[in-house]
């Protein structure tokens, strides 16, 4: 078995419930594309972002360990390389349309690894490997319900560990502090179009943190409403777990594949994708995702 | 027990009308939301209108959203008391006072006067008041104002006598009180004027009065030392919430202090509203009359003074009921109000009143698994974005439930405990559209042709509308009804008024279901908010707003009529219940599906089409054996 370990910050501009699905501007949810950003999208970047936000993690999704059995592989050729969802990934629930809320699958899950145009590996999860073309609007609850998400509420210590964010709160002020300063220094010299664009934009990211605040320092956070006031904070902290199987059907003629491991994998098995996305930072529109993929591998010759 | 019953009947009618109103109110501001444009790409926006229009459509679309929450909590009221949830309301448009003294119930396009239309439906009932006395002490017709000794004297004689008067002092406004100074920004308050009234205050002599009793007495000839403990210094330093709080006080009084022609001060009273004696609106009624014995002369105020008036009556004759079921009626008339505020104090003190007069038990009849939360509902959103919807199941839940209308809304309820989930004053309906209107104001300074909507047409209908005629006349009152001639817009409308139809179908039979036990009633839990309304409804109405009303592409836009076809009932038992939904999803799906094929669809039209006809496969596999059947 080859684990190809992966994580790396993701961008995924999506608006949040109660906005609808598609909403372009987020209006009602706790994102939105801010002045002089394109619509929303919902595409799962882990490269490339799109209009990245000021004083956000640096987006980046990479092979970070590669292990036959329990044995690392210190020198493989996959360390480092570029891992990526394609065709445009995104998280879907449709405000319960697809899957209950909160519980977001993603679609499509075409998992790659390597340069964009040579990949390295690549396989899909597809609702019907005998027909790919079906989607998820052909296929019945039960079907989805292996492909939802499963949140994780106790794994915050892990996530601290990873992202090194221990405490939300701090880093969200930390955050504010720097925008503050950031919108002040252009306010010395807002005579352009774009930098009024960017006073208008950096005006509601701090709206929209000041909320934050708002929730924890007044008295709502003592009381019942404790846990949903503190949510976009607690977002920061937790993650969302999923594990689905690579099912494509493969024929592509790997062994003459330049790497080594390539030449060794399995291609009749279906792989396991496994990974947590969690830490998801409303104001940049960031998250991180850690994970691995499981390959079999041929017996060995 | 035939007067309880009426009893019942007349809060039954009152809670209707609540229901009717936090329904109407919620249409238009979700009109207003749908209207507006996107973003820059339309109308080639500045940076700052750009942001603008989405915090607009945001806060509308909150707003619109707590009035979803009101009506919950009304309905809940009425179940507990034993009576059916009321989805029902009269078509729209209305004319002003229709409902009390509000502003005409219409669907526009957001503008300034929309604004400033919403801007007078959440006023706070103290400023309604304060307006009106602020026009009385203005419009002496041939005097002066009155000097400050007469007029406290005057004042103090009235209200004191009635013992319900708790606390008064005086101070300006906007030092300690951000909340309801915002009118009085041009009055240019004068501060050493401030202090010479301070004086004069306290140096009033109160025994002319025949206070012996009142704590203003007490407040006034001990300055130093009020009722509460607190020291004037730190009194006046509070913030008026605050002070209420200390107090257990839950209503203002605001009157002017006039000094050389000017507004130097405001002498603020803070009192229990529903005190043993006296209501607020009595009270005010005698101390408009003391300020302005002239007011009935046909004067600018006399408008105002028959609200006051009116209000008054409403007050007293609540405290007598009996006699007879058309004089409960008239007496307990629900449409005697000159705020959305007032009116729910007045269903307050009703439900005080009834509850008083008798047993917990027997007012509130509440079987719990009947009543819907939030969890209920299917919602659960980070902090001020939620919807709080809580259960009703006795006198203090009622109240609370009613405290936390008045907090979201108006903002003006500084009862102690009351305050609502969603957070403080300034997050109320009133303050953040003020808040709107000061933003759109500066920006129309900068540019006067900025128009942060589309050009949506006023009150739509269409030919075949069960409702055409109802406004023709009503011409003058409300802004012209304007008919959609556009074949296509027309079948979008009619699509987007049978998801709206089918929404208010299922929420009422969601209502009227075991929250508890019933599989029926969790699943319309999961579906009636989101997906229908938030995935269907929403993205409906924005659409239909970008589409021409008319032959013209280029003219004006349609809008979503919100019409119902028909009566808001109850599903009479849950086979029809599951059996009715599959069909009508499955025709309006079908509907959809068939606009979103046509040319000039816009290209949202097919993500809801896939989304309807998910739904409708959704509710057929749920559904046991109309899988099979069909």
């Amino acid at each position: 078995m080859l684990t190809i370990e992966f994580e790396g910050w993701f961008q995924c501009r999506l608006p949040g419930d109660p906005d609808p699905a598609d909403e372009p501007r987020g209006l009602s949810g706790a994102t939105f594309a801010t002045v002089g950003e394109p619509d929303l999208d919902r595409i799962i970047r882990f490269h490339d972002p799109v209009a990245p936000r000021s004083h956000g993690p640096t987006v980046g999704v990479f092979v970070s360990r590669v292990l036959r059995g329990n044995s690392a592989i210190s020198d493989s050729s996959l360390l480092g390389q570029k891992v990526r969802f394609e065709r445009n990934a995104k998280f879907l629930e449709e405000n319960g349309v697809i899957a209950p809320v909160n519980l977001a699958i993603i679609e499509p899950i075409d998992f790659c690894i390597g340069p964009p145009d040579e990949p390295l590996l690549r396989r899909s999860c597809f609702w019907d490997p005998e027909d790919p073309e079906k989607s998820v609007y052909d296929v019945d609850a039960q079907q989805i319900a292996p492909r939802q998400t499963m949140p994780d509420l106790s794994s915050a210590h892990i996530v601290a560990a990873v992202t090194g964010i221990s405490d939300p709160v701090d880093f969200l002020r930390t955050r504010r502090n720097i925008l503050v300063e950031e919108k002040e220094n252009i306010l010395n010299d807002p005579d352009s179009e774009e930098k009024r664009v960017s006073i208008a934009a950096l005006t509601q990211r701090l709206a929209s943190l000041q909320l934050v605040f708002d929730g924890v320092d007044n008295d709502i956070c003592k009381d019942q409403w404790d846990w949903r006031a503190r949510r976009n904070i607690m977002l920061l902290a937790v993650c969302a777990r999923y594990r689905v199987s690579l099912n494509e059907i493969l024929s592509p003629d790997t062994s003459t594949a330049s790497l080594a491991c390539i030449r060794e994998i399995n291609i009749e098995n279906e792989w396991t994708l496994d990974f947590w996305m969690g830490a998801w930072d409303n104001d940049a529109l960031c998250g991180y995702v850690k994970g691995a993929v499981y390959v079999p591998c041929l017996p060995a010759s | 027990m035939a007067d309880f019953a009426m009893s019942r009947r007349a809060l039954m009618m009152r809670l209707s009308q609540a229901s009717e109103m936090e329904h109407a109110i919620c249409l238009q501001y979700l009109y207003a939301a749908f209207s507006m444009k996107k973003d820059a790409s339309e109308g080639n926006l500045s940076p700052d209108e750009a942001a603008f229009v989405q915090d607009a459509a945001s806060v509308l679309l909150l707003i619109a959203r707590q009035e979803m929450e009101h009506l919950n909590l009304v309905c809940n009221i009425l179940t507990a008391i034993g009576c059916p949830p009321h989805l029902k309301r009269p078509p729209l448009p209305q004319p002003a006072q229709f409902y009390g003294e509000l502003e005409a119930f219409q669907l526009t396009r957001f503008s300034k006067s929309a604004l400033e239309r919403f801007i007078e439906i959440e006023k706070p009932e103290h400023m309604h008041l304060e307006h009106a006395l602020l026009t009385a002490v203005k419009k002496q017709p041939g005097q002066g104002p009155l000097s400050l000794e007469a007029m406290l004297e005057q004042f103090m004689g009235v209200s004191c006598t009635e013992g319900s008067l708790q606390y008064a002092e005086a101070w300006l406004g906007d030092e300690h009180d951000s909340h309801v100074g915002s009118n009085w920004h041009s009055e240019g308050l004068n501060v050493p004027a401030f202090q010479k009234i301070q004086d004069q205050f306290r140096g009033i002599s109160l025994s002319k009065s025949g206070i012996t009793s009142s704590l203003l007495a007490t407040a006034l000839r001990k300055p130093n030392q009020l009722h509460s403990g607190a020291r004037v210094e730190e009194v006046l330093k509070a913030p008026r919430r605050k002070l209420a709080r200390q107090a257990d006080l839950n209503t203002t009084a605001i009157v002017p202090i006039i000094v050389d022609g000017k507004i130097a001060a405001r002498l603020v009273f803070v009192y229990k509203t529903y005190a043993a004696k006296t209501e607020d609106d009595l009270f005010l009624k005698a101390l408009f009359r003391s300020l302005n014995p002239s007011a009935t002369d046909g004067t600018g105020a006399t408008k105002l003074s028959k609200q006051i008036e009116k209000a008054a009556r409403l007050s007293m004759e609540t405290k007598s009921l009996g006699g007879g079921i058309q004089q409960v009626e008239k007496e307990q008339s629900p449409r005697n109000f000159t705020s959305l505020g007032g009116f729910y104090r007045a269903l307050k003190k009703q439900i005080q009143d009834i509850h008083g007069r008798n047993d917990n038990e027997a007012l509130f009849l509440n079987d719990p698994k009947y009543q819907v939360t939030d969890p209920n509902l299917g919602i659960d959103l980070p902090g001020w974005k939620n919807m709080y919807v809580s259960e009703v199941n006795d006198l203090e839940s009622a109240l609370a439930a009613i405290d936390q209308i008045i907090e979201e809304g108006e903002g003006s309820s500084i009862q102690e405990g009351t305050q609502s989930p969603n957070g403080g004053l300034h997050d109320n309906h009133y303050a953040r559209f003020v808040g709107l209107k000061e933003e759109y104001d500066r920006l129309l300074k900068i540019n006067p042709d900025f128009d942060p909507a589309r050009q949506v047409i006023s009150n739509p209908f269409f030919e075949n509308s069960p409702y055409i005629g109802w406004s023709e006349g009503r011409k003058g009152e409300i802004e012209t009804p304007e008919q959609l001639t556009n074949s296509f817009a027309i079948r979008a409308c009619d699509l987007f008024d049978g998801v709206y139809e089918l929404s208010v179908f299922l929420l009422i039979d969601f209502m009227n279901r075991d929250q508890e036990s019933n599989e029926l009633s969790a699943f319309l839990g999961s579906i009636i908010f989101a997906p229908l309304m938030t995935q269907i409804l929403r993205p409906l109405g924005e659409e239909i707003t970008r589409l021409p009303a008319g032959d013209d592409p280029k003219g004006r836009r349609a809008g979503p009529p919100f019409v119902l076809h028909f009566d808001v009932q109850s599903f009479p038992h849950e086979k029809a219940a599951r059996i009715l939904m599959v069909e009508r999803v499955q025709e309006l799906s079908e509907n959809c599906r068939a606009l979103s094929e046509e040319e000039e669809a816009p290209a949202r039209f097919k993500s809801i089409s896939r989304n309807l006809e998910h739904i409708h496969r959704t509710l057929k596999i749920e559904f046991v054996g109309l899988e099979k059947e069909s």
